[in-house]
């Protein structure tokens, strides 16, 4: 692979643009657009949906120009799962015949005009860089090319990751791109790894300035709040995380407020939490809210980066979060910048000690400043993204 | 051109699916606009269930559409129930579906040639086989079958070759497929591929690699997995462990292998032995042709027609271990191949060992410990639980216990399925805790 070659990497991600959400997404994006400023020919292959939670043809199909990267987009099937039984039975961790796992893959967001593409023109890219695992795009990525395909797994401890069906998608593929130790350390527990596999990361660009006064004269806020940016569902720890605030309101006595951006009913706040809900907020506004708020949670155990921990030290803001997920505890470790808890009794304690102690707060977070800063820059990532893509054959 | 493809199709992985993809690249190579209409969710365009009423029609509408329809049969695609009516029905639907394209043509993947004489429904059967425009086979035994079961005109059935359109999915050589899939460097490496059961005959070659006693070099590898659960598959494998375990050398990689891993295995492989008790032709006999890898094959269905200078086609045990011994440059003895017996002690030995080395040959289920051979009395006689039958009134009453029958079935299905659930793991469980059969030497 290499730079001079006219053919472009392809760029597999399920959603693209602006206003989607999720890592993955996020991330492959940032890629596609500095790999391209770096002088790789790219193109991105997505679909025409946007919203993670209701697929739909939100974009016109083709090939259009988007902030300087080619971007192609295909029709999407929406889900055709109904309850989603065979889903519910993998997370009760089941065993499922092969007949059912393909069912179930299939039954999800998928998009025939990809398919098609791909088939036909799979030696049209050098590469194809996907990303998450679980995505249909990368499934067919893995079972069509699998000889050109470099997946970003994305990996978190979790039944799906169980499947016999993504083996393939692990084992067989050109090369897999991992955004932490921890993460490939699962891999290769799970998985018996290829040989070319690179922890690239991801990169960290926050703002040159933030503002926090602003932020909080725009949404009506004052005093202490605690901040929680994601998806709000169950396998993010939503619910859990709502039963901790309302137990640690209990201990301290005092009501605390959750602001919360990003996709997915919030339900109703439980006793003695205050929620205030921004629902999408443009980059720009999600930074400053990090800086705004006392103390970021990350409640997820199912991480494979967690970009918004990252965020959080970026802009200056201590984390507390789950220490159920691998990636983030590292993190926390590694930098000393976060705390983190194994259930409602050690949330609330640090919720306790972070939010009498500013100064305590105030050192942490410099320290995870100083930890992103030093280990995430975007130029390090797409380093080592460049030099995989020119020395893996 | 625009056509409709009826098949299933990827990322379903199975060897029809596989087979329809490359056909469908070849044709769209040839400037062809293929679209797929496939009988689950998939890569393709459409999908219906071709089991149903309104699938059937939902084909019949979309085969109207274009200029040519191809089929890809196999009954398993086109025949759901197992009840007399279903069945007549499913044909019906089989009819209507190669009547309703502007030029239908359909690949026969497996059939039933039976199907052609038996009385009653055989005119029906010819009927239905004399509506496409072409029919395609793959070997010149099926193409004569084919032409005999439904009296068909030699000009509508057509040869062509299984692999016609096959490409390689994967580009590795010998060492790297080797190192990719952790098999040994120098060994001499025996391979069978594809879905583990009874009627692919993998344990006939672990005990044919058996006979070849401690060849220091030689590797034997079973790969695939079990692609419809059902107890019978289940014991079969389970056996399959048991024989591999016992036989050194030989390993049991039991996987959901992708079409690169497929390929990857072949181009691993010194030789693929597929002892097939039952096929009718063989995509992985394609496969192997395609990767330059010799072949040993059973002499069933089209396989002898698919048969390459360096393919060997046996007939029994003996044949298959002489095989596999000189493709690896084994010594073997006399006894394990044809020792003729010269006293009387000999030949009542000779003929205990072949009868037992027959049953085990010919005997799908031989040696598996399934319910299938539990005696009367046991597990196996409690019948799977089925919906209540349709009841035996006349008239107005048979209206009203039919329409609350039908109101009240989907309350009834996951107690249905949960109880023969049970029952299957029950009859799995209880024929895992049976002895094993008797050793050799007793028989």
């Amino acid at each position: 692979m290499s730079k001079e070659d006219s053919r472009p990497v392809g760029v597999v991600a399920s959603r693209y643009g602006d206003n989607v959400l999720g890592g993955a997404e996020a991330v492959l994006r940032a890629m596609a657009t500095r790999l391209q400023l770096r002088g790789w020919p790219v193109e991105v292959l997505t679909t025409t949906s946007v919203d993670l939670y209701r697929p739909a043809n939100a974009e016109q199909p083709g090939t259009r120009d988007e902030g300087g990267v080619t971007v192609r987009r295909f029709a999407v099937v929406p889900p055709e799962r109904g309850p989603d039984l065979i889903g519910h039975r993998i997370l009760a961790g089941e065993p499922l015949s092969v007949l059912e796992q393909m069912q179930w893959m299939n039954t999800g967001m998928r998009s025939p005009d990809f398919f098609d593409h791909l088939s036909s023109h799979a030696r049209d890219y050098q590469a194809l860089v996907c990303a998450p695992y679980m995505s249909w795009l990368s499934f067919v990525c893995a079972e069509l090319a699998a000889d050109r395909t470099i997946l970003m797994p994305c990996l978190h401890d979790e039944p799906f990751a169980r499947l016999e069906l993504f083996r393939s998608e692990f084992e067989d593929v050109r090369g897999l791109w991992f955004l932490s130790d921890p993460e490939r350390d699962l891999a290769a527990r799970l998985f018996r790894l290829p040989s070319q596999t690179e922890v690239v990361g991801s990169g960290v660009e926050p703002p040159s300035t933030f503002d926090a006064a602003g932020f909080r004269r725009r949404h009506g806020l004052d005093g202490e709040f605690l901040f929680y940016a994601g998806r709000r569902e169950w396998m993010k720890g939503w619910n859990d995380l709502l039963d901790h605030l309302s137990f640690t309101a209990r201990r301290l006595g005092r009501s605390l407020t959750l602001v919360t951006c990003g996709a997915g009913a919030v339900g109703t706040a439980p006793q003695g939490v205050e929620l205030v809900d921004l629902g999408f907020l443009p980059d720009a506004e999600r930074w400053n809210a990090f800086a705004a708020a006392s103390v970021s949670l990350q409640p997820s155990s199912n991480e494979s980066f967690s970009l918004s921990v990252l965020e959080s030290w970026a802009a200056g803001t201590v984390v507390v979060a789950n220490a159920k997920s691998a990636v983030v505890a590292w993190h926390c470790e590694r930098s000393e910048a976060g705390l983190t808890y194994r259930d409602r009794y050690e949330f609330a304690a640090c919720l306790a000690l972070l939010l009498g102690s500013a100064d305590l707060r105030c050192e942490l977070a410099a320290r995870g400043l100083q930890y992103v800063a030093s280990t995430y820059p975007w130029s390090g990532v797409i380093d080592r993204t460049e030099s995989t893509l020119t020395e893996w054959q | 051109m625009r056509t409709l493809f009826v098949s299933p199709y990827p990322p379903a992985r199975d060897g029809l699916a596989a087979y329809a993809l490359q056909l469908a690249g070849k044709l769209r190579s040839t400037g062809e606009t293929v679209d797929v209409v496939s009988p689950a969710p998939s890569g393709a365009r459409y999908h219906t269930n071709f089991l149903t009423l309104s699938g059937r029609l939902r084909l019949m509408r979309l085969s109207r559409r274009y200029d040519r329809v191809l089929v890809q049969y196999h009954p398993f695609f086109f025949f759901g129930s197992s009840g007399k009516l279903a069945y007549l029905g499913d044909i019906l639907g089989l009819l209507l579906l190669f009547n309703s394209g502007r030029r239908v043509e359909v690949y026969v993947h497996e059939v039933d040639y039976a199907a052609g004489s038996r009385r009653r429904l055989a005119p029906l059967w010819r009927r239905v086989w004399r509506s496409p425009e072409r029919i395609y086979m793959h070997t010149a035994k099926e193409h004569s079958d084919m032409v005999h079961a439904f009296q068909l005109s030699k000009d509508r059935v057509q040869l062509v070759s299984h692999g016609d359109s096959f490409v390689p999915r994967a580009e590795l050589t010998r060492s790297q497929a080797r190192q990719t899939l952790g098999v040994e460097a120098e060994a001499f490496v025996f391979l069978c591929i594809g879905f583990l059961q009874w009627h692919k005959g993998f344990d006939r070659a672990v005990r044919a690699f058996a006979a070849l006693g401690s060849q220091p070099h030689a590797q034997l590898y079973v790969v695939g997995s079990i692609r419809v659960p059902a107890p019978e598959h289940s014991a079969y494998v389970d056996n399959l462990h048991d024989l591999i375990e016992g036989t050194p050398g030989a390993h049991l990689r039991e996987s959901f292998v992708s079409d690169a891993r497929f390929d990857a295995w072949i181009v691993a492989a010194d030789v693929v032995v597929l002892p097939y008790r039952v096929i009718w032709s063989s995509g992985v006999v394609e496969r192997t042709a395609l990767l330059n890898r010799p072949a040993i094959v059973t002499d069933v269905g089209g396989l002898s027609h698919q048969a390459r200078d360096d393919t060997t086609l046996v007939k029994d045990e003996g044949e298959l271990i002489v095989a596999m011994a000189r493709a690896c440059d084994a010594q073997i003895s006399a006894p394990a191949v044809d020792a003729a017996p010269t006293t009387h002690a000999a030949a009542v030995r000779w003929v205990a060992d072949r009868g037992h080395r027959l049953w085990l040959w010919e005997d799908p289920m031989a040696g598996v410990s399934t319910a299938v051979n539990l005696p009367a009395g046991d597990a196996r006689m409690i019948e799977p639980l089925g919906f209540p039958l349709e009841p035996n009134a006349r008239g107005l009453k048979r209206l009203i216990l039919r329409s609350v029958g039908r109101m009240t079935r989907w309350q009834l299905m996951p107690v249905v399925s949960y109880v023969n659930r049970m029952r299957d793991a029950l009859l799995v469980e209880e024929a895992n805790h049976r002895a094993p059969p008797p050793p050799q030497d007793e028989i």
